[in-house]
């Protein structure tokens, strides 16, 4: 017994210095990322399920173009910009919303709609990969699970919802719904922060910068959308988001600030128009 | 009394021994967690196809490389929109949005259950998970009365669903000029 006391700071020391081994910065990180994304990935399910019916709702509101062909033309913009700087563990939508209303909009989870009034008025491919680009961001930062506040004591953005949707009583079931509507609410009247607007607008120029298209387009696709503000055919677009002017001078202050004024980028105008020759 | 001398010397060497070793312990094993914590240079992981590694943090520097996804980087500092980053022996820059710093797993559909189940047509319709259920039975409370107001359109949605995309065609698609 007296032999063990008095080796048992040496013990101690022997089980440290193991511990301390263990500690090494890359396991210990690694580790923390397993258990973070074995999270992540119940949450990811969660949010796409809560975003599928919020899309649901979305296509309650507006009828779905059926057309195989335009779809597949803005998929595969879309697609191929998610694929780049989107998150890598969703599979993205991209629909189009037979309305001559002026807007997009983006469910959480993936799904990402454009209205054929917005298509009509664009003018080339680079406008209407930075509108699809607005919408990633939006998904990407998580901008609507965040804004209904569903941090919970764990502060994981999406726990919230999950801690609605694992339960199985009615009560839970009415409250999802609740919530349901409060985010489809937030896309067709409040609108989210004038800063999450701000952030979305400049994510979508990185996306535009990294796949090589033409920046310019984006912020003159916005001047355009001007003269539609007042009138009935942007006025959800007018009520959900910033005015012109302030994104315009966002944007132009992060072109200058990051020094991307000579970027020259490919528009494909030509490709755009016989996609949409017919709307 | 010599004998008892020298237990009390032992004694008092011995705790001094503790104290050393205690404190040496302790502070290796909070060098390396807390390295792990505050580490400068840290491992991302590149998120997209294709990924351009280039020399300089501009758009219109050379490009140096292409990093496949999923590649380790070792991200060093950060230049307005631009990381620097080391990957393998390389040393360049991405744009920020490029990396993460969970590792990126392989893209799996993520959905529900399905669920089989009659529209009101009496067309047999599969739909997933218990909201579609609701949006074509409606969430009634327990005064029978519904608790959404908004319409929905499930059928529209698995029809998106099944429009075909494919990452890596669609990456060429974008990358093809006119």
């Amino acid at each position: 017994m007296n032999l063990f006391r008095n080796h048992l700071w040496f013990y101690i020391f022997i089980i440290s210095f193991v511990f301390a081994s263990f500690g090494n910065a890359q396991e210990f990180r690694l580790r923390a990322h397993h258990v973070y994304w074995k999270n992540q990935e119940a949450n990811t399910e969660r949010e796409i399920n809560f975003g599928r019916s919020v899309s649901a709702k979305i296509l309650g509101k507006y009828p779905i173009m059926r057309n195989e062909q335009k779809v597949r033309y803005i998929s595969q913009i879309g697609t191929g910009i998610s694929a780049q700087l989107g998150r890598p563990e969703l599979r993205y939508y991209f629909g189009i919303l037979d309305t001559d209303e002026i807007n997009a909009f983006a469910a959480p989870g993936g799904y990402i709609f454009v209205t054929k009034g917005a298509l009509k008025l664009m003018r080339n491919e680079a406008q209407l990969a930075g509108v699809l680009a607005h919408e990633l961001a939006h998904i990407d930062q998580k901008h609507i699970v965040r804004k209904l506040k569903l941090q919970s004591t764990d502060r994981s953005v999406t726990s919230g919802i999950a801690q609605v949707l694992g339960g199985a009583s009615l009560s839970a079931k009415i409250a999802l719904e609740r919530l349901n509507d409060l985010a489809f609410k937030m896309l067709m009247e409040e609108g989210l922060s004038k800063e999450d607007e701000a952030d979305a607008d400049q994510k979508a120029l990185e996306m535009l910068i990294s796949t090589g298209y033409d920046l310019q387009s984006y912020l003159d696709y916005l001047l355009s959308l001007k003269p539609y503000l007042e009138q009935g055919q942007a006025k959800v677009l007018s009520k959900t988001h910033p005015t012109i002017e302030f994104r315009y001078n966002n944007l132009r202050e992060f072109i200058i600030k990051n020094n991307l004024e000579k970027f020259q980028g490919k528009n494909n105008e030509i490709r755009f128009k016989t996609n949409f020759a017919k709307l | 009394m010599e004998a008892l001398h020298q237990t009390q010397l032992n004694s008092f060497l011995l705790s001094k021994i503790k104290f050393v070793l205690i404190f040496s312990a302790l502070f290796l094993s909070s060098n390396f967690i807390v390295s792990g914590i505050f580490a400068k240079e840290e491992i991302r992981y590149v998120k997209g196809l294709g990924a351009v590694l280039r020399e300089q943090p501009s758009i219109l520097s050379k490009k140096l490389t292409k990093l496949s996804r999923g590649t380790k980087v070792l991200a060093l500092e950060v230049k307005g929109i631009w990381h620097k980053v080391i990957a393998g022996e390389i040393q360049g820059w991405l744009l920020r949005g490029q990396i993460t710093n969970i590792p990126v797993k392989i893209k799996k559909l993520v959905l529900g259950q399905k669920i089989r189940l009659t529209s009101s047509s009496g067309r047999r319709v599969r739909l997933r998970t218990f909201s579609a259920v609701v949006g074509v039975r409606g969430l009634v409370d327990s005064k029978g009365e519904k608790i959404s107001p908004y319409q929905t359109d499930y059928v529209a949605l698995e029809w998106l669903e099944k429009q075909p995309t494919d990452e890596e065609n669609s990456v060429r698609f974008l990358t093809l000029s006119e």
